[in-house]
């Protein structure tokens, strides 16, 4: 295959917009996951808390 | 040539039967023999045996003479006149691509996401090791101004690059859509460097950090992840991914959903089937056609060497990129943080994240840093897809 000349203005608006996209998306991907964590964290901290509680009255 | 042995068309016949030592020479030869050093690494070293055990065999049966077996099948050809590894090549790896697919699928359900599901930070670690694909990209490109001959297109520069992700299925499926003809030396080139991570990495890893950076030690034990976060994190990622890029699909799509099949734990029996039967078979066809898929007249070229060198400078840069991206949030961290984590962020699981763990143990025998290279290492595996998925975007229209 002949190769056609390149276009390097292309070949690093490729480059660019490929790390752009990856720690755009790794960085959504923390958030929501960091997100979720705290909230969840929360939930078993209230169960706990609760389970505790019901230990204490009983 | 007469009598019982007779030569037609250049193929040497005995007793009118087609005889393959005629017709082999010094291309097919060599060829023979790489197959049969990949056999010798998968057996004595047990480098990536699974991959390069295959991808041997398939090799040399894909350069021994008159085999018929590469012959892929094409409308209007007589009935069994198609060879076995022709078919899995065509409908395999070059017009349907379904088999990287089904391997991210096993790949998904035998992927446990818990450490970067409790350490999320580790997905920039994962984002920084993909910057090896695109300078191996732009090098790619940079090898036409020196050899115009030897130059590369674009999307065999992209092909080139993905090697830096250290993912086979990625490479494999990326490189089937965008440049067919180089698949079988990338895939190659990424299974070869995913063996060699124990050599590769460490002078890295060591060029790149001090000794008390590699000693900083970090707590073993992350934080529990709850059932219900394991099973949400496939499908929040899916549509994050896939609504941002959805050429990314085929493969973040199948990496998570064999994923949620392991964590939903309601379909026990189809989620053992995709860790163990189905990958099995589809490693075996997969790597069957890759081996295949190098012939001695699409190898032999000058710019196979070039596509191995590209695709372990892409490694390198890679590990380096996420060792110095390490430096930097070890700066930033409230905890102690190792900078070598960021070497695991190579989707080359579990590989990648052991190194590390053994380097750290070298330097600091009371570090356990495996838990915390395997978050990085599995985000690898998500961002060379996107990475993958991105490059797809750019040349495929679904």
């Amino acid at each position: 295959m002949q190769p056609t000349p390149v276009d390097w203005g292309e070949a690093f608006r490729i480059v660019g917009g490929g790390l752009l996209v990856v720690f755009l998306i790794m960085s959504l991907l923390a958030v929501a996951t960091t997100i979720m964590g705290k909230i969840f964290m929360a939930r078993e901290a209230k169960k706990k808390a609760e389970a505790k509680a019901k230990e204490a009255t009983a | 040539m007469n009598g019982w042995i007779s030569n037609h068309d250049g193929v040497l016949k005995i007793l009118d039967v087609q005889v393959g030592f005629g017709n082999l020479d010094l291309p097919h030869i060599i060829m023979i023999l790489v197959g049969l050093g990949f056999i010798t690494l998968a057996i004595l070293k047990e480098w990536e045996p699974y991959e390069l055990l295959p991808i041997g065999a398939g090799m040399i049966l894909a350069n021994l003479p008159l085999t018929g077996l590469t012959s892929q099948p094409e409308p209007g050809m007589q009935p069994g006149m198609a060879g076995v590894l022709g078919i899995i090549l065509k409908y395999g790896l070059y017009t349907w691509t379904i088999l990287p697919q089904f391997i991210f699928f096993g790949i998904g359900a035998l992927t446990d996401f818990s450490p970067l599901i409790a350490n999320p930070r580790a997905f920039l670690l994962g984002a920084a090791a993909q910057v090896g694909i695109y300078s191996s990209f732009l090098g790619a490109l940079a090898v036409g101004l020196l050899w115009p001959d030897w130059g590369f297109s674009l999307k065999e520069a992209c092909s080139i690059g993905i090697i830096g992700g250290a993912d086979g299925p990625t490479t494999i499926y990326t490189t089937g859509l965008l440049a067919p003809d180089i698949m079988g030396i990338t895939a190659t080139a990424a299974y070869s460097y995913m063996a060699m991570v124990a050599i590769i990495q460490p002078p890295i890893i060591n060029f790149l950090t001090s000794k008390s950076e590699r000693s900083v030690y970090m707590k073993p034990m992350l934080r529990p992840v709850s059932r219900a976060e394991r099973i949400l994190f496939p499908i929040v990622a899916m549509l994050l991914i896939i609504l941002i890029i959805p050429k990314s699909a085929p493969l973040v799509g199948f990496l998570l959903l064999g994923n949620l099949f392991r964590e939903s734990g309601v379909v026990e029996r189809l989620s053992h089937t995709a860790q163990n039967e189905l990958i099995n078979i589809i490693t075996i066809l997969l790597m069957l056609g890759i081996g295949a898929s190098m012939p001695a007249d699409r190898v032999m070229d000058p710019r196979t060497l070039l596509v191995l060198f590209l695709g372990l400078a892409a490694f390198c840069v890679g590990t380096g990129a996420g060792v110095i991206f390490g430096k930097i949030m070890s700066k930033f961290s409230k905890e102690p943080f190792n900078p070598m984590l960021g070497a695991a962020g190579v989707s080359a699981v579990p590989m990648s994240a052991r190194i590390v763990h053994h380097m750290g143990q070298k330097n600091n025998k009371k570090n356990f840093l495996l838990m915390h290279a395997m978050g990085p290492n599995v985000a690898g595996v998500i961002g060379s897809a996107v990475a993958g998925g991105y490059f797809l975007g750019l040349f495929i229209n679904f």
